[in-house]
């Protein structure tokens, strides 16, 4: 039989698999600590935030391994070879990479930390779903990557630019805007969702934050009655695309923010919809953007 | 037996269901006034129910009496998992504009069925029917792998359109769509009626039917392209909704007989009324948001058709 790299590879991982299962756990555990005493990490992340997190606080250049979601930043893409989908590794690529550290949000296979630990690669969970998980996941990326002073600040600063805007937010008079984040059949974000607090710090309010979930399929109709101010199309093309596709539903075509152009397409869905250093960055755009639609046309 | 066709009972069903949808609805119980954009709407909601269930009953009947099998529906030659496959490649090619989809999706079903037909014929003579099931078991699968195929590659964005897709719906995309799927589902409904009598032969076997002088072969392929098309414009419109092609014509059909002058038209409307009642639902339990409407059509018809089936046990096809 032809042997390929890609296939030694994989016996070698589940000779690894079988050699470290049998033997004990604890003495297996010490010895991956002792080594990441020694030597600089070798990080793999699954997740696109945590990804962004690490290069932000200049421990890019430990990272060996990423997600193939993960887009940003763009010369990190370009060097860091991908070592499965978020949140989804692939145990050969990754035991490739010969990481110390692997780091992800979520893990949908339930049993990979059991799996990893038996092969002494070591696993840490970081939330990072909503805002306030955005600084606390910071400072604990920056602590397990060893750079906790860069962590800190960075944490800091962005603690303070969140307070400051919540402060800046006016009560009451919040204009309502409807996030549709696919088309057909449409998809809004709910109350529990990361939009939705960056919309209300960006000084809006979330149509969809009557239902308790992150992400739901709305009734068309209920979009209609509600009539929200403005529309906010992350990731769908231009403005004046998506309100020509939008006029085309039955009755949608005499939506007030529809008629008035008030639907706001320029702002990289990536960027509102990742949990992420560029937090900030995401509430100014947005906040931006709503005040140019609130402005010109007639006042929301 | 001979059950009395009483067609104003069926005409009345299926006014009286629109008329209960147009009244249901997340923004509550009641009529909308005429030409406010709820109005519209629900119109164009009830209209989209009854194109859909028409199209995909229709579709349904015809196949079981040209297979002359009772597992037959819409989906059975790979018309679904071609469109299916159509519609995930134009979502994966990035495809955008409103009419890539259903179009791709139209396009995918009705190449599929030439495909079946073409590997199931031996050179220049009509298919058996055994061997054109067989073809199309097949090939349904080797798309169905090809669709999780495409389903592991889309980017996260895409793979959400693609599963709600599969799972089906009413909403209505655009105007012309609709007014495009009813075109295309109105001639495939009109013209399969006009055709009862053939079908009838049909379902008595090929030789009976050639000698009471029905070509056969042609029949069969031109009933074939028919169906087809009901289902393609359906599925362009709303995606895969399951069950409405397998399950309906059979209720019909113990309700009002084989006969398919009475089949076909009852067919329509009866898989018309139940998808527009359970879209209905669909969009109101759990307001705003909705579940999809091939669930429901599952819970509420599935049991119904089992009620029909233990009082009037036997099938016919």
């Amino acid at each position: 039989m032809k042997t390929t790299p890609r296939s030694r590879a994989g016996k070698a991982a589940r000779l690894a698999a079988i050699v470290a299962a049998a033997m004990p756990a604890a003495g297996c555990g010490s010895a991956s600590e002792r080594a990441a005493a020694a030597a600089p990490e070798r990080i793999v992340s699954l997740a696109p935030s945590l990804t962004e997190i690490l290069c932000a606080i200049g421990a890019g250049d430990r990272l060996v391994g990423r997600s193939s979601a993960c887009d940003f930043p763009p010369e990190i893409v370009a060097r860091v070879p991908v070592a499965g989908d978020f949140g989804r590794p692939s145990l050969e690529r990754l035991l490739a990479l010969r990481p110390t550290l692997v780091l992800s949000v979520d893990l949908e296979d339930k049993t990979l930390p059991e799996s990893l630990q038996r092969i002494g690669v070591r696993l840490e969970i970081v939330p990072c779903r909503t805002l306030d998980d955005v600084p606390r996941a910071i400072r604990r990326v920056g602590a397990l990557a060893g750079r906790p002073e860069a962590a800190e600040a960075l944490a800091a600063a962005m603690e303070r630019g969140i307070a400051e805007r919540r402060a800046e937010v006016a009560d009451g008079a919040a204009p309502t805007v409807y996030v549709e984040l696919w088309h057909d059949p449409i998809l809004t974000v709910g109350a529990t969702s990361y939009i939705s607090e960056v919309i209300r710090l960006a000084g809006g309010r979330n149509l969809g934050d009557v239902v308790m979930r992150e992400y739901f399929e709305p009734s068309p109709e209920w979009v209609l009655q509600a009539d929200p101010d403005i529309v906010l199309c992350p990731g769908m093309g231009e403005a004046h695309d998506v309100i020509r596709r939008m006029a085309e539903r039955p009755g949608w075509s005499g939506l007030r923010a529809l008629r008035a152009g008030r639907v706001i397409a320029e702002v990289p869905a990536d960027l509102l919809l990742r949990p992420g250093p560029r937090l900030l960055e995401a509430v100014d755009a947005l906040s931006a953007a709503l005040r140019r639609a609130g402005r010109g046309n007639d006042s929301p | 037996m001979k059950r009395p066709w009483r067609w104003w009972i069926w005409a009345l069903a299926a006014t009286g269901g629109a008329a209960l949808a147009l009244a249901i609805g997340p923004a509550g119980f009641g009529w909308p006034s005429r030409d406010t954009a709820l109005w519209l709407a629900r119109r164009d909601r009830v209209w989209a129910g009854f194109v859909v269930g028409a199209g995909l009953s229709t579709a349904g009947a015809l196949m079981q009496a040209l297979l002359r099998n009772p597992l037959a529906d819409p989906y059975v030659l790979g018309v679904s998992g071609g469109a299916a496959l159509g519609a995930a490649g134009a979502i994966v090619l990035g495809l955008t504009a409103a009419w890539a989809l259903p179009a791709a999706a139209f396009l995918g079903g009705a190449l599929t069925l030439l495909l079946v037909y073409a590997l199931a014929a031996p050179r220049g003579h009509a298919p058996s029917l055994y061997t054109l099931l067989l073809s199309g078991v097949i090939v349904s699968s080797i798309f169905g792998a090809l669709l999780m195929m495409l389903i592991s590659l889309a980017p996260s964005a895409g793979l959400r359109g693609i599963t709600w897709w599969m799972l089906g719906s009413l909403q209505v995309p655009s105007a012309a769509l609709l007014h495009a799927a009813t075109l295309l589902v109105g001639s495939a409904v009109l013209a399969a009626w006009t055709l009862a009598p053939e079908w009838n032969a049909l379902t008595l076997g090929a030789d009976v039917a050639h000698h009471v002088g029905v070509r056969a072969r042609a029949t069969v392929a031109f009933g074939l392209a028919l169906a087809t098309l009901a289902a393609s414009a359906s599925v362009a419109l709303a995606g895969l909704i399951g069950f409405v092609g397998l399950v309906v014509p059979h209720a019909i059909r113990l309700l009002v007989g084989a006969d398919h002058r009475r089949l076909l038209p009852a067919s329509a409307l009866g898989g018309g009324l139940l998808l527009t009642l359970c879209d209905a639902l669909a969009r109101s339990v759990n307001a705003p948001a909705e579940i999809p409407v091939g669930v429901v059509t599952a819970l509420l018809g599935g049991p119904f058709f089992l009620v029909l089936l233990r009082r009037r046990r036997g099938w016919t096809p």
